[in-house]
């Protein structure tokens, strides 16, 4: 039997299950006879000992210290920070709130909640203001979303060669978070919109009052003042007490600590869409406006800042996302990307969410180039590395969105490739 | 109600229901802004000038702000360093590089200018600088690009109408997007 990849398909796997199954539980034994050694006599303290006392916030356990992101930290010049999610640590949709990624241009401000103020002025009917009270009184709505950095996977466009990077930087500026809120239409149709209406300039309360253009079409369709992520308050770092949350835009538009929104019938050009947050095409024009995050997967185990310690069963695991709408279809390769295998798709597939594939795979100690590819319900497909070059200057390093390579060598060791 | 505002109303329904958005009923809770509030409320600059206050600096006035308050960080002439996320202000030209592009080229709209230096500069002391030392430093830093004479000036007037190269080059792909959807 000639087997192109080491992808093990569903009726492959029953065949191949007994197989399987050995390889398993030969590992088996070892570990329980040492449990069983040292347990059979006594138990251990855990069980002789009452626990401590519940903490009233509950933390992460101690032995789980490493799972933390990582900080581009300001400097003496630059307010500029990020934090990285730790990708290869999460598995499933949501990321814990404490692990969201954050691009902050300005810092992290403390704001009193109780004397915030949301204004709502322009092109209205009448201009209005809301206190932080006032909001969690309307129809609240939402959902699960991803949210993504217009920089994420910079390095990846930025450097011509690969950059030996782990996947926490390489592409921790993504998330996914429960966010409720308030539909921004609600607010907007109380204010009163004038017909002529078209953009609103949202304003965050943070030392730079950081600013976007954002069109009104978007508020007006699925826009939230988001209040709670994944069940609490939003985080002082996610924007408490209230962000703009826009599914599937660029993470830059979803303004946090947010303060102000002025209709409009023109974009702004603020700084942040004149120049950081727009890209350089191919033929050295820029492109800004850039708002839809496009279709995009990575696979998070294996992935480079891990080693396989040697052949046989892994489970690949991804996770995949669309700012246009829902994936439809996520592939693995273990050959560079001349065959590719339906990954298995875990969980609820959501519009603009994250959404977990797996697959299980057979390692046989060779080098391989492992990729994903995913597609979504727009027949939107995630480009190679080469195609999306193609379309930007060198250097230009937003909105990378390309097939991620890992190649894994003979012993084992995973490192980024294009 | 009166008659007009319900029959605006009956119309606002008909656009709600025409746009496939349902009107909900609301605490409608929103305060009017009080005038006196509203005045000082945006820091928003628009392309065409709105928002600009009345004012204006010179390029030579603009050097001494910017010797005082930025070329620390963005260096004397506006070189920036972008190892440490500071951007480059000013160049000589369209650039080779994708990410390595000076504000004077890249940006399309010199009012931006004035309205990030005025919220934002300088970042560890932001909203310090008087009206006049905002519109010189804009003026200085389009003098370093090239686009003002040494003897140069801009005002509430004039600054709108600063000829950016990046007009040329700059596009919105959210309008080539929106047809999509």
């Amino acid at each position: 039997m000639t087997k192109t990849t080491g992808f093990v398909g569903r009726r492959d796997f029953l065949r191949a299950g007994a197989t399987f199954l050995t390889a398993s539980s030969a590992a088996l034994p070892a570990a329980l006879a040492a449990t069983r050694a040292s347990a059979a006599p006594e138990f251990p303290d855990n069980m002789l000992y009452p626990g401590v006392e519940d903490e009233a916030y509950g933390r992460p356990s101690p032995h789980e210290a490493e799972v933390a992101r990582k900080i581009f930290p300001q400097n003496e010049k630059s307010t500029l920070t990020a934090s990285f999610t730790p990708l290869h640590n999460q598995k499933g949709i949501i990321t814990p709130s404490g692990l969201h990624f954050g691009a902050h241009h300005s810092g992290v401000p403390d704001i009193d909640p109780e004397t915030h103020e949301l204004f709502i002025h322009g092109m209205t009917d009448r201009p209005l203001k809301f206190t932080t009270r006032d909001l969690m009184r309307y129809p609240l709505s939402g959902g699960i979303n991803f949210l993504e950095c217009g920089g994420n996977s910079a390095p990846q466009g930025y450097y011509p060669e690969a950059q030996p990077m782990p996947l926490q930087y390489l592409h921790g500026l993504v998330s996914g978070s429960e966010w409720i809120g308030v539909p921004v239409k609600l607010l907007l149709q109380e204010a009163g919109l004038n017909p002529k209406a078209k953009w609103v300039i949202a304003e965050g309360a943070d030392a730079g009052s950081l600013a976007r253009s954002i069109p009104l079409q978007k508020l007006m369709d699925d826009a939230i003042i988001a209040l709670y992520q994944n069940g609490e308050r939003l985080r002082p770092a996610q924007g408490y007490p209230m962000r703009l949350f826009l599914p599937g835009w660029e993470g830059n538009t979803s303004i946090k600590w947010l303060r102000r929104l002025e209709v409009t019938d023109r974009p702004a050009y603020t700084r942040e869409e004149s120049r950081h947050y727009s890209e350089t095409l191919a033929d050295g024009s820029i492109e800004g406006f850039s708002m839809y995050m496009g279709v995009k997967s990575v696979i998070t185990h294996p992935s480079a800042g891990q080693v396989l310690p040697e052949k046989g069963y892994y489970q690949v695991n991804g996770l995949a996302w669309s700012g246009f709408g829902k994936i439809s279809r996520i592939e693995v390769s273990d050959d560079g990307g001349k065959n590719w295998i339906p990954a298995d798709i875990e969980g609820p597939v959501l519009s603009k969410s994250l959404t977990r594939f797996t697959l299980p795979w057979r390692w046989d100690g060779n080098p391989v180039r492992l990729q994903s590819r995913a597609f979504d319900e727009w027949d939107n497909v995630q480009p190679t590395h080469e195609t999306w070059k193609s379309r930007y200057f060198e250097g230009s390093r937003n909105h990378y969105n390309a097939i991620q390579t890992w190649f894994i060598d003979a012993q084992g060791a995973i490192s980024n490739v294009f | 109600m009166s008659s007009k505002k319900q029959m605006l109303h009956l119309i606002a329904l008909g656009l709600l229901a025409a746009s496939g958005a349902t009107a909900e009923d609301t605490p409608a809770l929103g305060q009017t802004i009080p005038t006196e509030e509203l005045a000082g409320l945006s820091t928003t600059v628009y392309p065409d000038g709105e928002g600009l206050p009345p004012g204006g600096g010179t390029v030579r006035q603009g050097k001494v702000v910017y010797e005082d308050q930025c070329s620390v960080c963005h260096g004397e002439n506006g070189e920036g360093d972008m190892s440490m996320y500071i951007p480059i202000l000013a160049g000589n030209g369209k650039p080779d590089h994708g990410f390595h592009w000076s504000t004077g080229y890249s940006w399309p709209y010199a009012t931006s200018i004035f309205e990030y230096v005025r919220t934002a500069m300088p970042p560890f002391n932001p909203k310090e600088l008087s009206t006049a030392e905002i519109y010189a430093v804009t003026a200085y830093i389009l003098h370093m690009n090239g686009f003002l004479p040494e003897d140069g000036e801009v005002s509430q007037s004039t600054l709108p109408k600063v000829k950016m190269p990046a007009q040329d080059y700059f596009s919105s792909k959210w309008e080539k997007e929106e047809s999509q959807h």
